[in-house]
């Protein structure tokens, strides 16, 4: 009875607050936050000249680091790991004391820090390309085309060489096999840089996204529309390789180029992170991103996870649907005692964690 | 068919949802739910998270507001003063009548506040209906000493949310007042108790226990001090009633429904009046008063089929129930008695000293009930155990698979005690 509890909570109720603070229900300072934000991405990706106040800064750090001087992509990554590494402290230290969260809040800052910017500064270094171990098609689309596919297999360099593989058997292997083996929280919740930051800088507006119907339909408008865009362009490119077409090279390129502006910068940064105290953490997670469609596809279609639901013990509360962050209405299944299997569910474990009467179980065992 | 339903509870909507789902023509079934409390339904167990601030109001709702006009029930906000069980028909506060061919009478629960306790003083409240939330919060402002009489679930909550929500946390002091030996010692066997009891003291709670509270002392109608039993004084400026709830019966009996300590009906929930239905907490089967949420949910259900000519008498089915003190989980299935002991349970303890389940047995050996703290259930299990008269060596055996634990969950490695 006197060793120290090993299930404890400081303060009761780990999420007590989050409806009192108006910065976090979409009050004036929600606003303000917002446009901050989303001022910041317009910067990186249109007018980079106004952030150099910001970046001159930081040559120091990227000489040492990359060889180089700052860019405002230096800027951009420097704070992106900052504010995974600084929320994610946050983060442990209000869900921390139960084990899920902890392995998966670190696991998240660690391949943040090592995968998403010490390693690509390292290469940049070297005189190599930047490359992000942790990304790669669709939502990196890049890595797939052929320009830079049959560029960097050729390489005399083995690590070049190695790097294309890389990304080719993440998807030809390891997505459909750890996606069966453990659903797509896998990346999307362990992973993936997207959902990093939104695991912890966004931890505090996830109750944001909503549950609507609507919302849900609105999803799979867009994301599967966006996962064939992308795909087809991919498809294109590699059929204008083996058979050169200079009017279709062109409609190609141009249609990449719309790509990258509405999915990768408006949509991914500007919205998908701006956007986060007014619509919630996981916008670009649910309604863009095309490894999230593709992942969604496999979990739904050939995976083991789902959440599994204690038949009866619901008490109708609403912690799960307030607190998921894909804008699952996880109470609409856990009152029928039905077993969850969403493509959208990014395995998170929040909703599991905030039920009172121990009803949801996010699991991929057999 | 008119159905009238009043009391917009669990019980009250689950009987009015289930008969739409059993009778999906509006024409041939209009249904019409009052209520005083709240306009739409919502859930009563999730009230202390709209106090703590991690809900609204609007989150505790299960079902859109604009669902009700679709599912053609008819809700009324509004007092009923009086019922005619003889006519079925009810009066309410603007003077209108409402007539019915069914009455379903869910009135729930009031506070059972004793009469020694003088809870219309200014700092004293109740926690059980949704302007409680307000009121709690009103008194809770500025408050540095809060006592909460009573060791039950209800106190449990209240103490989380005065962890929670007091504003001056490190100069103010939480104060249970439990008659028993431990919290929640009316239900849980002594061992379980005392872990409660800790664990609301780990939490910063004081929990006072063989104590009860006699008089609320006050200075110009505010409350500054709680006397016990023991004869001592606790400084107070912020009180919660939390000594149990007994059915609301007030309506039934002013109408000339018979009732005892809930309205009296038979296994089919008809009181004495013909067309007039009592069901969940303010009813009284012939197995006794049941104040449960789950047992509102299941009786709401059971009485729209008997409304509907489509079911008999109601079998209670294996008891369950939950709760959580602070972070400390405790859900339960079946029977196991508050005087659970090696004679007739075996209790494993985990190495932590905090997680345990307890599976009580019968003479024969075969699980009978089982409960746990710190460890979540599946239900599954438990009923297969409890129903297919599993042995206890069996069951403990097999404990984990009874474990509904999250992912990476520290196992449970049980020392018998």
């Amino acid at each position: 009875m006197n060793q120290p509890i090993p299930i404890m909570i400081p303060k009761g109720a780990s999420r007590s607050g989050t409806m009192l603070r108006p910065w976090r229900t979409r009050g004036a300072s929600a606003y303000a936050l917002a446009l901050v934000m989303t001022l910041f991405y317009v910067c990186v990706y249109w007018f980079p000249g106004v952030l150099d106040v910001l970046v001159r800064p930081l040559d120091g750090s990227s000489q040492m680091l990359r060889g180089r001087v700052a860019d405002q992509w230096f800027l951009y990554g420097t704070l992106y790991t900052l504010a995974v590494l600084i929320m994610g402290v946050r983060m442990l230290r209000r869900d921390g004391h139960e084990r899920y969260h902890r392995y998966r809040t670190l696991v998240l800052m660690s391949v943040q820090l090592i995968a998403a910017y010490i390693l690509p500064s390292m290469l940049a270094r070297s005189g190599r390309g930047e490359f992000y171990f942790s990304y790669f098609w669709p939502l990196k689309p890049e890595v797939m085309f052929p320009s830079s596919m049959t560029q960097m297999m050729s390489s005399p360099d083995a690590l070049t060489a190695f790097m294309s593989w890389w990304s080719l058997a993440l998807l030809v292997i390891a997505t459909p096999l750890l996606t069966y083996l453990y659903g797509k929280r896998w990346y999307c919740s362990w992973v993936c840089g997207c959902g990093a930051l939104a695991e912890t800088a966004g931890d505090s507006f996830r109750h944001l996204s909503s549950s609507s119907d609507r919302s849900w339909k609105l999803e799979r408008m867009i994301i599967y529309p966006v996962f064939v865009i992308i795909t087809v362009i991919t498809a294109l490119l590699w059929y204008e390789h083996a058979n050169p077409h200079p009017a279709l090279a062109e409609i190609t390129a141009s249609a990449n180029r719309i790509y990258g502006f509405v999915i990768g910068g408006l949509f991914s940064g500007v919205i998908g992170v701006g956007f986060y105290p007014l619509l919630g953490s996981r916008v670009w997670c649910r309604f863009g991103c095309p490894m999230a469609a593709l992942l969604g596809i496999l979990q739904k279609g050939a995976s083991r996870f789902r959440i599994e639901v204690n038949p009866t013990q619901c008490i109708s509360c609403g912690n799960c649907t307030t607190y998921c962050e894909m804008g699952i209405d996880v109470r609409s299944y856990a009152e029928r005692g039905e077993t969850i299997k969403r493509a959208s569910c990014v395995g998170c474990g929040v909703c599991s964690s905030v039920c009172p009467r121990g009803v949801l179980k996010v699991t991929s065992r057999v | 068919m008119n159905v009238l339903i009043i009391g917009n509870g669990i019980a009250g909507t689950s009987c009015a949802r289930m008969l739409r789902r059993l009778q999906p023509d509006h024409a041939s079934c209009r249904i019409t739910m009052i209520s005083e409390e709240a306009p739409y339904h919502f859930s009563r167990p999730a009230m202390m998270y709209i106090s703590t601030g991690q809900l609204t109001l609007e989150h505790t709702k299960p079902f859109a507001d604009a669902s009700w006009a679709q599912q053609g029930i008819a809700l009324m906000h509004g007092r009923v003063t009086a019922l005619d069980a003889v006519g079925r028909s009810c009066t309410l506060d603007d003077g209108r009548v409402l007539a019915a061919d069914v009455m379903v009478l869910a009135t729930g629960s009031v506070p059972s506040v004793p009469a020694h306790l003088d809870a219309s003083l200014r700092g004293v409240v109740t926690y059980m209906q949704l302007a409680d939330v307000q009121r709690l919060n009103d008194v809770m402002k500025g408050a540095h000493h809060a006592v909460i009489i009573g060791g039950g679930l209800i106190a449990a909550e209240c103490a989380e949310i005065f962890a929670c929500m007091m504003e001056d946390r490190d100069s103010s002091t939480i104060t249970c007042v439990v008659r028993e030996d431990g919290f929640y010692g009316n239900v849980l066997p002594d061992h379980e108790s005392m872990i409660v009891t800790e664990h609301l003291r780990r939490h910063g709670v004081r929990v006072v226990t063989n104590t009860e509270a006699v008089r609320l002392v006050d200075v110009d109608g505010r409350v500054t001090m709680v006397e016990l039993s023991n004869g001592t004084h606790l400084p107070a400026d912020c009180v919660v009633v939390a000594t149990g709830v007994r059915p609301n019966v007030e309506l039934a009996s002013a109408a000339g429904i018979r009732c005892d300590e809930g309205i009296l009906t038979d296994a089919s929930f008809r009181t004495d009046h013909p067309g007039v239905l009592a069901i969940g907490d303010c009813a009284q089967p012939p197995w006794g008063v049941r104040q449960l949420w789950y047992t509102g949910r299941l009786h709401g259900e059971h009485a729209a089929r008997i409304v509907l000519g489509q079911a008999g008498a109601f079998t209670p089915t294996t008891d369950f129930n939950s709760a959580k003190f602070f972070d400390l989980d405790w859900s339960t299935y079946g029977m196991v008695p508050r005087s659970s002991d090696a004679a007739n349970s075996r209790l494993l303890i985990d190495r932590d000293g905090v997680r345990c389940i307890r599976l009580a047995h019968n003479d024969a050996g075969c699980v009978v009930g089982i409960h746990a703290l710190g460890v979540r259930l599946d239900q599954r299990v438990c009923e297969k155990w409890i129903g297919g008269r599993v042995h206890v060596q069996a069951a403990i055996a097999d404990i984990s698979s009874v474990i509904f634990d999250a992912e990476f969950t520290p196992s449970f490695n049980a020392v018998t005690a």
